[in-house]
């Protein structure tokens, strides 16, 4: 590692450290670091805007604007209260049901929107059965990051692998929905034998089951109220329908997830006649600068050797052995996404695991699968793990109900361990058949 | 056994109901609830009867009352009487019958006050509206659609979904109307021509169990003898006076600018009825005492 190497190593601890206890804005934190870089002269400023991945900055931009623009034709909202209905008050079924909803919502949708959505719902629901709503919001919380791990637009780790590597949405979706199935299995088995007693069935009771009925009647009053354009709500689902569909074609189009979303949400912008500036208000702009901020200042390190050194120094040490290699990927990834942001954490490994598979081919991409689930799934560790996690928390106490960041990891932290280890066996699995 | 969570519960949900539809609306979906929830009960047979009647009991007790619900669920309970330990499933489907019937003498009822109310709207009306339920909002429509009668609404913005839900309505069909706040009402004193109210019940000592803010305003019109229009179903009149209509009390602190206010709030208000011109229910005008 070279001796000019140690400047863009400092900002970066700092970053990381502002970002990680919150002592900043993640976007401003990052950006100063870039800005620090380029005033002592560590990089150019041509240079730092080519480490920049314009094309994960682009599918980021193009799938805030779908979701902006189907949030507000009630799509998902008429879904939800649907759920609601189905689950006639069973508490197992509202587990079970939100839980696969939010899933699969997440793989297409980002986590915190997918939360934002089923939280308020699901805490209605428990609250007015007095039920405890916690567990419920953490196991949705949990299948919201689960559910995002199965595609490549599902989390931003995702998102930001299938652009820097090259992996395809279907790639994604064969060899990630499978572990993501059983892992979301499993959490739900969790919650459900860990807390039997609050899902017990109610149809033995009757003023419970009265209750319910009012309750449903009130939550599609509450939710459905909104004035539905029926134009607008078609428009924009055929657009997401066409912009899955692109997804899953990539290899036929040879057209990347980034211009697919891109393109999907002008053409949005066009057919429901949206006002753009309406829509630009909604994109997370601090997230994308603190996506770029970063990219520039792993890039610089890059640059100086310091990923090189980490790489040969610490995860090259480990050996040849492919089953060690994947593991130690999927468990520090798991554990330290657990902790501190896995979006820089993800940006961090990229070159990481480009230079362990230098070193030690594996095929199949399973190391970058070791990578995705464990910097996804590894933020259902701790309360400060997901975005996701967050804001469930943050809704849980604009309802009155407080989570600790130590209530939250104990309810957490077990489902996670397990998932992890069941990915760890469908990895191993992955190794044994294609090494 | 449900417990007294349960019942608290239910007791919120039941206030959320009244604040944002309505009594008369809140009857409706609570007599359909218990419908479903009789299907949905499995249960032993003679655990049935007590099942029944602790809902009854929980029902008749909500904060506030629901006096129409409870009224019908004392006559269901008269019904029901003969038919329970006829076997379960016969004691279900005579459960359901009952309170089927009493749903459908109940939306009749409802339908006859929207009739009346709509026939209380006269050319070139310019009417109050505060916290208005699912019957005068339909008054509205009526008057506007089916009567074609010119007539404009001055919405009182006090409760957002009800406002909302009035709001709503009036610009789908184009009736001209004016939001304003509350508070703001003497600007239009010399213009409004009546006040529409509903309310949840009428006590025995002649108080009528109003939204909030509804009393302002009556005062209000009262003083300036704009007519006050009660439009209220017959079962709504309870046989108790006003503390026994379990109006709900809250303490609460709510923060503002760093100051913490210590509130006591009232779930609904009460008006009396002296102060009402014309008491309107489904059989037509009641004379006043």
């Amino acid at each position: 590692m070279a001796a000019d190497a140690v400047i863009p190593v400092i900002v970066f601890v700092l970053v990381y450290v502002c970002i990680s206890f919150e002592l900043l804005n993640k976007a401003i934190a990052a950006l100063l670091g870039v800005m620090a870089l380029l005033i002592l002269g560590v990089v150019d400023d041509k240079t730092a805007a080519q480490f920049i991945d314009y094309e994960t900055i682009m599918l980021l931009i193009g799938m805030m604007a779908i979701v902006a623009v189907l949030k507000r034709s009630g799509f998902f909202t008429i879904l939800t209260v649907q759920i609601a209905k189905l689950t006639g008050g069973q508490p197992l079924r509202i587990m079970v049901l939100f839980c696969i909803a939010t899933a699969a919502i997440s793989a297409v949708l980002d986590n915190v929107t997918t939360v934002l959505i089923m939280a308020p719902i699901i805490i209605e629901l428990t609250l007015g059965m007095g039920l405890d709503p916690k567990i419920y919001v953490v196991a949705l919380a949990m299948a919201s990051n689960l559910g995002g791990t199965a595609t490549l637009v599902g989390d931003p780790p995702n998102i930001i692998i299938g652009s820097q590597v090259g992996l395809t949405f279907n790639q994604f979706l064969g060899y990630l929905l499978f572990p993501v199935i059983i892992c979301t299995a499993t959490v739900i088995n969790y919650f459900w034998a860990r807390n039997r007693s609050s899902f017990e069935s109610i149809e033995d009771n009757l003023t419970k089951l009265f209750s319910v009925q009012m309750l449903i009647e009130k939550i599609k009053f509450d939710f459905l109220s909104i004035k539905l354009d029926r134009a607008f709500l078609i428009k924009s689902v055929i657009c997401l329908c066409v912009a899955i569909l692109l997804f899953v074609t990539q290899t036929v189009t040879h057209l990347s997830p980034g211009v697919v979303a891109f393109t999907v949400a002008m053409i949005l912008f066009i057919v429901t006649r949206m006002e753009i500036e309406h829509i630009l208000l909604e994109i997370e702009w601090s997230t994308l600068l603190f996506f770029v901020g970063l990219f520039i200042l792993v890039g610089a390190m890059e640059e100086k050797g310091v990923i090189e050194w980490v790489a040969r120094n610490i995860f090259l040490r480990v050996g040849d052995n492919p089953y060690v290699m994947t593991l130690m990927v999927l468990w520090v990834s798991g554990i330290a996404s657990g902790f501190v942001d896995n979006i820089p954490f993800t940006i961090t490994m990229i070159p990481i695991v480009k230079m362990m598979l230098a070193a030690h081919p594996i095929g199949h991409n399973v190391l970058w699968w070791a990578l995705s689930l464990g910097a996804c799934l590894g933020g259902n560790l701790t309360l400060i793990g997901a975005s996701a996690n967050i804001v469930s928390a943050a809704i849980l106490r604009n309802y009155g109900h407080r989570i600790s960041f130590i209530e939250y990891t104990r309810k957490s932290a077990p489902g996670t361990i397990l998932s992890l280890l069941i990915c760890s066996i469908v990895l191993t699995v992955y190794v044994w058949i294609w090494q | 056994m449900s417990t007294p969570q349960n019942h608290k519960s239910l007791y919120n949900l039941v206030r959320s109901y009244i604040d944002t539809m309505g009594a008369s609306q809140t009857t409706l979906v609570a007599l359909k609830s218990y419908i479903d929830a009789i299907h949905r009960l499995k249960c032993e047979d003679a655990d049935f009867e007590r099942q029944l009647l602790e809902l009854n009991e929980v029902i008749k007790n909500t904060e506030p009352k629901v006096i129409p619900l409870s009224h019908l669920i004392e006559a269901f309970e008269t019904d029901m009487r003969p038919h329970l330990g006829a076997g379960l499933e016969n004691a279900k489907t005579r459960a359901m019958e009952i309170l089927s019937q009493k749903l459908r003498g109940f939306e009749a009822d409802t339908e006859k006050l929207t009739e009346r109310c709509t026939q209380s709207i006269e050319p070139g009306d310019f009417i109050i509206a505060h916290s208005p339920t699912a019957y005068i909002r339909q008054a509205f429509a009526r008057a506007h659609t089916e009567l074609k009668r010119p007539f404009e609404v001055l919405v009182l913005k006090q409760d957002f979904l009800r406002a909302k839900e009035l709001v709503s309505t009036l610009e789908e069909l184009g009736i001209a109307h004016k939001v304003i706040p509350q508070y703001n009402l003497s600007h239009y004193l010399n213009r409004v021509t009546k006040l529409f109210i509903g309310a949840v019940s009428v006590s025995a000592d002649q108080k009528a169990v109003t939204g909030v803010g509804a009393a302002n305003v009556v005062s209000l019109c009262h003083f300036y003898k704009i007519p006050v229009y009660l439009f209220i179903e017959t079962i709504k009149f309870a046989h108790t006076p006003l503390p026994n209509q379990h109006i709900y009390r809250e303490q609460q602190e709510k923060v503002e600018a760093d100051f913490t206010f210590r509130m006591t709030t009232f779930s609904h208000d009460f008006v009396d009825l002296a102060m009402v011109d014309h008491l309107i229910t489904e059989e037509g005008e009641k004379p006043l005492k």
